[in-house]
């Protein structure tokens, strides 16, 4: 279980003054549940993130996973980013095989791992290929398979399906509810697109405007794979573009 | 393409041999050798020595066992100081003034101090080829680091890497192209200063340099010629045999 109490970030500006990033956040998230975080850009929702990843730390209140109060980086919380972050100088191997390097996972058991992930990724043949030769699609799925070989209990993933064209944003969303649906993760997924937090999350949190507190909560409760084009979805959507319309208007954009 | 530029190359050798050997009649062999007598000249040194005894092989050898000891000596310096400057911003902090007031004094200004400290003979010369390549090696070195992308640090962390994995594993081979060309311009500003730590540093027995200086002193311009060309062609061996290299270490780019 994933906990924020009462979380704050204001970051230091080097001109002096402080900025409001986030303002007094709390929210619980159970095991297993995809929590889709959507907000207008700007709005800190990457800070969160960044907090929860624990490569940045909170002003005012605490983070906790399973209990355990969050202080820095650890391996129980993968992060995902937009760009990939693939090591360019690895092979799609050597990539999967990092994590399991600098935990000090055996060698054979190493290969067995990246064995079993190659193939639940579909990256099989492209085992001994280096990141620049794989389309952003395929690159995305390296590094999902990094993390998610490493076993983190959380993943959180930063927007990463941004760069990618709709064809294949459609697909590795459809890919990524498969994963989740095997490997049961918790998934915290930070994104500004109204339809991929509709068609992912089983919980979506709508973000207001900088400094950013929670707007909305919206549970769905609709069964996966769901149609991008039925009613329901439509209804929602709807919902959620009009709140974040209204936080555009207020601040007059 | 490739058979057509060679073509062009072959030509450009050939106008040039014929200004050369143009200029040289017209200002008088003892002057300007032609061709020709460099080339007679360069057997000389080949067969019988200069001064007679000391081959060219020989001072091919100290030239190169200067050259190369000064070069690695310096980069086993400069690379993990580098990366320490890169990666630790009090250390930068630190040593930035000091690098940055002695990187601009030319290598020939410590001849004298190299000599007071070290005496005439291959230390001093070492030690000035040394200087010609450690701030190259340096700077390119700080560089690469710093424009390794922070995510790749970020994503090492969460991956479960310790501060020493994320230097050894990603800062370094993150940085090493860039430590590459350092190493590749340093060992060309070594080799440029090789005749100037051997015209002071070595008095006698052997290197191009002081073949030079031996040339000099006879008045021997074809010969003072045939030292030149010796060290082009070997600096143009270098800078081939870097490329190559390249190819084949960095294909991951």
């Amino acid at each position: 279980m994933l906990e924020l109490r009462h979380v704050s970030k204001e970051f230091i500006l080097q001109k002096g003054g402080l900025l409001d990033v986030l303002n007094d956040i709390s929210l619980t998230v159970e095991d297993g549940e995809l929590v889709c975080i959507l907000g207008p850009s700007g709005c800190g929702k990457t800070t969160l993130l960044r907090l929860v990843a624990g490569l940045d730390f909170p002003t005012r209140g605490e983070i906790t996973v399973s209990g355990k109060k969050v202080t820095r980086p650890g391996v129980d919380r993968g992060l995902i980013f937009q760009d990939y972050a693939l090591f360019p100088w690895r092979t799609v191997w050597g990539n999967l095989e990092f994590g399991l390097e600098v935990r000090g996972v055996p060698k054979k058991q190493r290969s067995a791992l990246i064995r079993h992930y190659l193939n639940l990724f579909g990256l099989e043949e492209f085992t001994r290929a280096y990141p620049k030769e794989l389309s952003g699609g395929m690159q995305q799925r390296v590094a999902l398979a990094r993390t998610v070989i490493n076993e983190p209990r959380i993943l959180l993933m930063d927007e990463p399906f941004a760069a990618l064209d709709a064809q294949t944003r459609n697909d590795l969303q459809a890919f990524l509810i498969k994963i989740w649906q095997q490997t049961k993760k918790t998934i915290l997924f930070v994104t500004h697109n109204v339809d991929e937090a509709v068609f992912l999350g089983s919980r979506i949190i709508v973000m207001t405007k900088r400094p950013g507190r929670i707007g909305i909560i919206r549970k769905i409760e609709i069964s996966h794979p769901r149609d991008r084009t039925s009613k329901e979805l439509i209804l929602i959507r709807r919902e959620l573009l009009i709140f974040l319309s209204s936080q555009r208007d207020k601040n007059g954009e | 393409m490739g058979k057509s530029k060679n073509i062009w190359s072959i030509l450009a050798c050939v106008i040039i041999f014929g200004f050369w050997h143009f200029f040289s009649l017209l200002y008088g062999n003892n002057k300007l050798p032609s061709p020709v007598s460099v080339y007679k000249g360069l057997i000389e040194i080949a067969v019988i020595g200069l001064p007679p005894g000391n081959i060219l092989w020989g001072h091919l050898f100290a030239s190169l066992y200067r050259v190369l000891v000064g070069f690695f000596v310096a980069s086993a310096i400069a690379i993990p100081l580098g990366l320490l400057m890169g990666f630790i911003e009090w250390v930068r902090a630190l040593l930035n003034p000091i690098v940055e007031t002695l990187r601009p004094i030319p290598p020939l200004a410590w001849v004298p101090l190299a000599i007071l400290w070290m005496g005439i003979g291959n230390p001093s010369a070492i030690f000035i080829i040394g200087l010609g390549t450690f701030f190259p090696v340096l700077l390119n070195t700080i560089s690469g680091v710093e424009n390794t992308p922070e995510t790749l640090v970020e994503t090492a962390y969460t991956l479960g890497a310790k501060q020493s994995d994320v230097v050894v594993k990603v800062i370094f081979p993150g940085a090493f192209p860039a430590i590459f060309t350092g190493l590749r311009i340093g060992l060309d500003i070594g080799w440029m200063t090789l005749v100037a730590a051997e015209f002071t540093g070595i008095r006698s027995g052997y290197g191009l340099g002081y073949m030079i200086m031996v040339a000099r002193d006879l008045q021997r311009a074809d010969q003072i010629m045939a030292g030149m060309v010796v060290i082009g062609l070997l600096g143009y061996i270098f800078d081939f045999t870097w490329r190559q290299l390249e190819k084949r270490v960095l294909q991951w780019r």
